[in-house]
């Protein structure tokens, strides 16, 4: 099995034009994903180890929780590259564009492999540089200025987690990603400060990228980038190499239990919390339509944070089940905001009044993934907010239920305004074609992505309870993170 | 009949049919079509109602385990829910028929029908918030229907009070479950009953459903949406989807397994509250739709009323869900043969059908009143028999009470008769058979569906005869008679009329009134100062960012850092820390 994960890295790109040959290799690549999810789920596993200095070893492994990441990314990147090729059609330079693309892929792949901190580290930097030229991809003054921003906050945030990372090294040897925890049995060996001091040190280089707040900085900023770059930088590249390697540090790395004796997850919680509100506060004044959605990331991303720091099961389950439900229904947003600005030139809410009735199908996809990220039933966001939610109420947390609920409100209050400008108002004046329209609304190439995310968002919450579900997986990654903590049993 | 139905396909197809319509009405080449297909769309359901077993769950895997059945509490909510649905979808087929906006109404339709349907058959609290939600958030549709701005401003309020809803009885679910450590329905009073938070828990439920139910200050919505809602739309809305809100209490709450007598108080009083308060409103209103809106009120508020019965005396849970669920039946059915002859006497265009409408709306009016012999008659024996054993020292009170609100029920009643009157319209209106034909049928059903309960409990008949019973409508309507012949005689008298008109929503004003002298206050007082200091901040921001000088330090020193030989060195120091810490 270990040919088969280099595989992915044979496909690194640089020139790689063919569209053919690049869809080839992305659906080459889903296969191996799904015969790799079934071995691991009759419980193999899967490494590949190669030495490069005494002590520090480049390690890629699979198991449960690295599953349910590269397969987000595996599934979404296909979806995306169909969009990207619809997309990009009015925009030069597609041989660059394409190749930092699968870079930074490639790099998300990794980073779901990787099976030790260096190895993550490694990966995390490769993907910081593979997205910046995405990112100021237009090359316009704004583009760049972007770059620059999110340059800094990457390069920082980076800079911390390297710190932490070689302090940790530097005490403990080399770190290998563990169920249950690296460190789990060794809080006898180290004071309690340093080890908060390293936990602060990951958490805080890691949070640049998830956009904890005050880290958010770059994220409104970097929505500049085309389309699919936003799409993809939202649901599953940049923020949520941040929000997996939080689960990594508090699962595998420290494991649930030394980090609560630690005592350093209420405040990772009211953290996440706090970002969890005023990004939707933020989003409830952006007219631009890509900056709302780009705040409404900034908030959703830290219900995973959340349900990472509740401790038990229930909670655990719909912080990790979040990585992919606000995953498939982001990138739904964004593929929809695409299509409106690619095909009628429309950036801002304001410009919405009655688009539904010229773009019907996209303004469905638009609305089932906004009920997702409402968390209304049976959309995929339910399930996240439900186990969240009953994961606080099991924890004896009841104020992070009430974030919930003032989540859900800021959430009506930013999405449901432009649903119903939509659908139910009139349009202000008849809507200008950039592109001439086919049969469809706008090319089937971007329609086709955007419909296929948006029946995940339906799918994955209405068939919840079947095998294979990102629930059910979540709940297979809990049992298998959580052996340290007496389990729960749920309902 | 009872067919053991123990396979989910029955099941699942009874809930999932409107919603499928509801998504092929997306097609146009299905469209001619579906109007047909959706009127009749409850039928499966009421043909489960009718032969399925009492008592029977059956497990899916779709959500998180849905579980679909029946009880014998929600079997008597499924057979009046889809019996009106269905009446109420056959009346619109020939009542929206010349609407342009046609498949936008059916789509709405039959989403609200999926979610009530589903809120009855749902055995666990996972799909049942589910359906709640579908139907809740589907309802907006239809009375937003006209687009007309009163429509528009009425959903508005309705959504806002939906969403209310949603944010309370979310955490109570919540906690709910975790209190149940299961999802089954079955499970949950007890289950509450002993939770430590149970207080919490109640008083989320009573409110989350309260807007619904359109409890006593929840109900501001429910005169503006149910007027404003097409007609048979208003029938449903008023007749089923308001007790979707009352079962969601019968369901959750802990009746007969603990004694709550101060949440009891609580809802009596609100109860009390609403019977009178919904009829002193309802009384001033012109529109006869809105009139029918605060009598639902105040309907709601006599089950309130038996609900609050069942709180302090749980030992008594059967005798008042039987009287709960008979009032429920009752008011189901005449409130949606009201609805319905509003719509009838607004095409009336001979003489025969406004003598027919006439009788019909009269007799519907009547039922309501509590005349005897009468569905309401008989639903107000069994309330009365439920409230005489509350806790001192109500039952004394309550004898009282409930008869006068029968004689406020009569004169909203006499209110409503005067304000639809048919009156001849012009040869342009029509009356086509399908209204005709539900109408009929809603109004034999209403006048004869008590004669199906079981014979020990049709004995009420004959105390519906009881002077006791007697008096109130007649004093009812001796005083609208009064009233109405002596305004016509100060009228004529003076020439002009008497007239009092309360804002649709009541409350809702004072409510309104108040958001607004909240957002001056802001305006004038908090906006200004905080925009300054906006202002201020952007203003040395911009600067910077345009101006270099105004930070000249931090931008140097990034210049500096910058420049190669500072960044090399820089690296290599790092690099030679990073070594350090490693050995």
């Amino acid at each position: 099995m270990v040919p088969s994960i280099l595989l992915f890295f044979l496909r690194d790109t640089r020139a790689r034009l063919r569209i053919g040959l690049y869809l080839g290799a992305e659906v080459v690549k889903l296969i191996l994903v799904i015969i790799m999810l079934l071995g691991i789920y009759a419980g193999e596993s899967y490494e590949l180890r190669v030495a490069i200095a005494p002590g520090i070893d480049f390690l890629l492994r699979a198991n449960a929780l690295a599953m349910l990441f590269l397969g987000l990314s595996a599934g979404l990147w296909l979806v995306t590259t169909i969009y990207a090729i619809g997309y990009m059609r009015n925009l030069p330079h597609h041989s660059r564009f394409y190749g930092f693309f699968g870079l930074s892929v490639t790099s998300t792949a990794g980073l779901a492999l990787a099976g030790n901190l260096f190895t993550f580290y490694f990966f995390y930097e490769t993907l910081t540089l593979a997205t910046y030229p995405l990112v100021v991809h237009r090359q316009t003054r704004e583009a760049l200025a972007a770059g620059r921003t999110y340059l800094r906050y990457a390069v920082t945030g980076g800079a911390v987690l390297l710190l932490g990372i070689v302090w940790l090294q530097a005490l403990v040897g080399p770190v290998e990603f563990t169920e249950g925890g690296a460190l789990a049995g060794l809080q006898a060996e180290y004071s309690a400060t340093t080890l908060i001091a390293m936990f602060v040190l990951l958490i805080a280089g890691l949070g640049v990228k998830t956009a904890l707040f005050p880290l958010h900085g770059w994220l409104p900023v970097a929505m500049v980038a085309p389309a699919p770059v936003s799409a993809l930088v939202h649901a599953v590249a940049v923020v949520k190499a941040g929000a997996f390697g939080v689960v990594r540090v508090v699962y595998e790395i420290f494991g649930i239990a030394l980090a609560q004796e630690l005592s350093v997850l209420l405040p990772l919680s009211i953290v996440a919390a706090t970002t969890i509100i005023y990004g939707s506060l933020r989003a409830l004044v952006q007219d631009d339509l890509k900056r709302r959605l780009a705040y409404s990331t900034v908030s959703q991303l830290s219900y995973i944070t959340l349900g990472v720091a509740i401790v038990g099961s229930v909670a655990t389950i719909g912080g990790i089940v979040h990585l992919v439900h606000q995953g498939i229904m982001k990138i739904t947003l964004f593929f929809c905001a695409g299509i409106l600005a690619d095909t009628l030139g429309i950036t801002h809410v304001s410009q919405m009044n009655g688009v539904a009735r010229r773009m019907p199908a996209t303004m469905v996809a638009f609305s089932i993934a906004v009920a997702g990220m409402i968390g209304l039933p049976p959309f995929a966001g339910f399930i996240s907010k439900w186990y969240l939610g009953m994961g606080a109420v099991e924890a004896g947390q009841t104020w992070v239920m009430v974030v919930l609920i003032a989540s859900t409100l800021l959430n009506m209050a930013y999405f449901l305004p432009i649903v119903y400008a939509a659908w139910f108002r009139t349009p202000d004046g008849p809507f200008i074609d950039k592109i001439a329209p086919g049969r469809f609304e706008t090319s089937w190439l971007l329609l086709l992505p955007t419909l296929t995310t948006a029946l995940l968002t339906l799918i994955f919450g209405l068939f919840a309870s079947a095998a294979f579900s990102p629930l059910q997986w979540s709940e297979l990654i809990a049992a298998r993170e959580l052996v340290s903590l007496p389990q729960v049993v749920t309902p | 009949m009872n067919i053991a139905l123990t396979t989910p396909a029955p099941w699942l197809l009874v809930v999932s049919l409107p919603l499928l319509l509801a998504l092929l009405i997306t097609l146009p080449r299905l469209r001619p079509v579906m109007p047909r297909l959706a009127a009749w769309s409850a039928a499966p359901a009421l043909l489960l109602a009718i032969v399925a077993s009492r008592e029977v769950v059956v497990e899916t895997s779709l959500l998180l385990g849905m579980r679909l059945g029946l009880t014998s509490v929600t079997r008597v909510f499924l057979l009046f829910t889809a019996t009106l649905w269905l009446l109420a979808g056959l009346y619109a087929q020939a009542y929206m028929a010349r609407d342009p906006a046609l498949n936008r109404f059916w789509g709405f339709y039959l989403l609200t029908l999926g979610g009530n349907l589903g809120v009855l058959l749902a055995r666990d609290l996972v799909s049942f918030y589910l359906f709640f939600t579908v139907m809740g958030f589907a309802a907006y549709g239809l009375v937003a229907h006209s687009r007309s701005s009163t429509a528009l401003r009425a959903a508005r309020i309705y959504l806002i009070l939906v969403i209310m809803g949603e944010a309370l009885l979310l955490p109570a679910l919540l906690l709910t479950a975790v209190a149940t450590a299961s999802y089954d329905l079955e499970l949950v009073p007890l289950a509450i009953a002993q939770a430590p938070n149970r207080n919490l828990i109640i008083g989320l439920f009573l409110a989350g459903f309260g807007v619904k139910a359109g409890a006593l200050l929840l109900h501001m919505w429910l005169p503006l949406a149910h007027p404003a809602a097409p007609t048979p739309a208003s029938a449903v809305l008023s007749g089923t989807m308001i007790k979707a809100g009352l079962l969601g209490w019968l369901l959750f709450l802990p009746l007969g397994a603990v004694a709550l007598p101060e949440w009891g108080t609580v809802c009596m009083l609100a109860g009390l509250g609403a019977t009178f308060y919904g009829v002193a409103i309802g009384l001033t209103q012109p529109d006869p739709k809105t009139i029918l809106a605060y009598s639902s009120i105040s309907q709601m508020g006599l089950m309130t009323i038996a609900l609050a019965v069942a709180l302090m005396v749980p030992t008594e849970r059967s005798l008042i869900l039987t009287a709960i669920m008979i009032y429920a039946t009752h008011h189901a059915l005449t409130k949606g043969a009201l609805f319905l002859s509003v719509g009838m006497a607004a095409g009336a265009s001979r003489v025969w059908h406004i003598w027919l409408v006439g009788v019909g709306t009269i007799l519907a009016a009547l039922a309501m009143a509590g005349a005897p012999l009468s569905s309401g008659a008989i639903a107000k024996v069994f309330l009365k028999d439920a409230t005489y054993i509350a806790l001192p020292p109500w039952p004394g009170w309550l004898s009282l009470l409930l008869q006068l609100s029968a004689v406020a029920t009569t004169l909203l009643m006499g209110r409503f008769l005067l304000a639809v009157w048919p009156r001849m319209c012009d040869a342009g209106k029509r009356l086509p058979p399908g209204m005709w034909l539900s109408w009929l049928t809603l109004l034999a059903l209403m006048l004869g569906w008590f004669f199906v309960l079981p014979s020990g409990l049709l004995d009420a008949i004959n105390r519906t005869l009881a002077f006791s019973a007697l008096w109130p409508p007649v004093i009812g309507a001796l005083i609208v008679a009064a009233v109405y012949y002596g305004q016509r005689l100060w009228q004529q008298r003076t020439g002009n009329a008497l007239r009092l008109v309360i804002p649709e929503g009541d409350v809702l004003v004072l409510v309104i009134a108040f958001l607004h002298t909240l957002r001056r206050g802001w305006q004038l007082v908090v906006e200004p100062r905080w925009k300054a200091g906006w202002h201020h901040s952007t203003r040395r921001w911009s600067v910077y960012r345009q101006n270099i000088s105004g930070w000249p330090d931090l931008v140097r020193m990034e210049r500096w850092l910058r420049s190669w030989p500072v960044a090399g060195t820089l690296f290599v120091v790092l690099v030679l820390v990073v070594l350090l810490l490693i050995h």
